[in-house]
């Protein structure tokens, strides 16, 4: 049987149009570890000062560390500060 | 930290607590309401800060999330107000310092002196005092066009000049007038003539007839290119004489200094006295006179109340520091230091290049000279006016 293809993913790739306008697609930007820029949120779903977790619809980013705070936030993005060690797309 | 703009429109510290709390802080986001600082003290606990204006907000959200929410700390905004409001004489004083300010920004406390190279500052600074604009003028009563005037009479050597004032600092800015080029009549006579004596090694003659030659020895003052020609056919003409003669010259210069120097050495305790100078008035803060004191050095410091090239105030703080000195004898005489100055004082001199140079030094009783012989080689031709 054959896959069920990602088809907004397949018309960028085509279209070559840059992946993080698709909807659900988020971007993170990380600044020396110390400090990422979430782009494209829907929401926060753990909050802990070792690990946040954030939606973005079809996905979802974990990131984890020491000493997390979210220093900004607004309906679309998150700026993270603390010891981030790992980040993670689920 | 929050920036004053943000302290004005009042900042709330909120602890919010609930089972999910972080559900809140994406509620507040959909809701547009800002939040910053957050912290999550533990899985049930966040500490947040808002804009105290979307408080009902976030309480009106959370209400509808479970949460409980607890104000820790207001900074600024109402409760700011609220809280000068109960102090009506501090009210009465910021009121009143606020209306001050803004007067002296009325008047010149500071004046400053731009594009002034040849002339003095100081002399700008006069100028502008003796045509009525100074230190406590009261600037939007100054007409530019005047001001320019009368100082432009009093400085023939200015172009131009304005003032432009920012705050209460003036600023003067001049341009000074170009000096016209030296004219002459190419039909007058003028000659060429030794500025110093030499041996002439090289003439080149635009201009006139030769009166010397290449090998000749030549005392200052004497005719090198004459401005008097006869044609072949024996008419006379004049002419203005031009051209160059390179001679090999010779300087003697001598440096004579003590053989003990006397240099002044810290003695004693130094003394302070303060001054305060508002305007064009002094306050003395010391009793006595402002004579210096016999055996000290008179050091005095200034500064302005105001932040340096935005605005000043006319307040202005002086420290006069008085430091005791006793003379005693110096370092040993240096030849290599009375040997530079001498070198400096030869190339400022020479209008060529230094070919060869050494120095000699002797003693004559408490006196140290030390002789500098060069030999150069140099332009002398001079331009003299008139015949000869």
């Amino acid at each position: 049987m054959k896959a069920t293809r990602d088809l907004p993913a397949e018309l960028a790739e085509r279209l070559d149009l840059p992946e993080e306008l698709l909807p659900g697609r988020g971007r993170l930007t990380l600044d020396g570890g110390r400090q990422a820029l979430v782009e494209g949120q829907r929401g926060i779903l753990e909050y802990t000062p070792e690990r946040i977790a954030v939606s973005f619809g079809r996905e979802k980013l974990t990131l984890s560390g020491d000493g997390l705070r979210i220093k900004a936030m607004n309906a679309g993005e998150l700026l993270i500060t603390g010891r981030i060690r790992t980040a993670e797309w689920g | 930290m929050e920036r004053i703009s943000d302290q004005l429109r009042g900042i709330v510290a909120l602890e919010i607590f609930g089972a999910f709390p972080a559900g809140l802080l994406n509620a507040a986001a959909a809701e547009g309401v800002e939040l910053w600082n957050s912290e999550s003290r533990d899985a049930n606990t966040l500490r947040v800060r808002l804009f105290e204006a979307q408080l009902p907000t976030l309480e009106r959200l959370a209400r509808r999330a479970g949460c409980e929410v607890r104000v820790l700390d207001r900074v600024g905004g109402r409760e700011a107000l609220r809280r000068v409001l109960r102090r009506p004489g501090l009210l009465i004083g910021l009121a009143a310092a606020l209306l001050l300010l803004t007067l002296s920004t009325f008047f010149v406390w500071d004046v400053d002196v731009r594009g002034a190279e040849s002339i003095s500052r100081a002399r700008v600074l006069r100028a502008l005092e003796d045509s009525g604009f100074g230190v406590g003028s009261f600037w939007p009563g100054v007409n530019t066009d005047v001001l320019r005037s009368r100082v432009m009479l009093r400085l023939p050597e200015l172009a131009w000049m304005t003032v432009n004032v920012s705050g209460s600092r003036a600023v003067a800015v001049v341009v000074e007038r170009t000096e016209k080029p030296e004219m002459y009549d190419a039909r007058e006579r003028a000659d060429l003539v030794a500025s110093r004596g030499g041996l002439i090694r090289h003439m080149n003659v635009l201009a006139g007839a030769p009166a010397a030659e290449p090998g000749q020895i030549v005392a200052e003052g004497e005719l090198l290119v004459s401005g008097d020609l006869e044609s072949l056919t024996g008419e006379r003409r004049e002419v203005r004489a031009r051209g160059s003669v390179m001679a090999d010259t010779w300087y003697e210069l001598n440096a004579v200094c003590p053989a003990e120097e006397l240099l002044k050495t810290p003695k004693g305790v130094p003394r302070s006295r303060y001054a305060l100078v508002f305007g064009k008035r002094r306050v003395n803060l010391y009793i006595g006179s402002g004579k210096p004191i016999d055996g000290c050095d008179k050091i005095i410091t200034e500064h302005t109340l105001g932040l340096d090239g935005l605005f000043s105030t006319p307040l202005r703080f002086v420290r006069e520091r008085f430091v005791p000195y006793g003379l005693g004898s110096g370092g040993d005489y240096s030849p290599e230091a009375s040997a530079r100055r001498l070198y400096a004082l030869l190339e400022d001199g020479v209008e060529g290049q230094i070919l060869s140079f050494s120095f000699t030094d002797g003693r004559s009783g408490e006196l140290h000279v030390l002789t500098l012989r060069a030999h150069c080689t140099e332009n002398i031709a001079r331009l003299r006016e008139g015949s000869g």
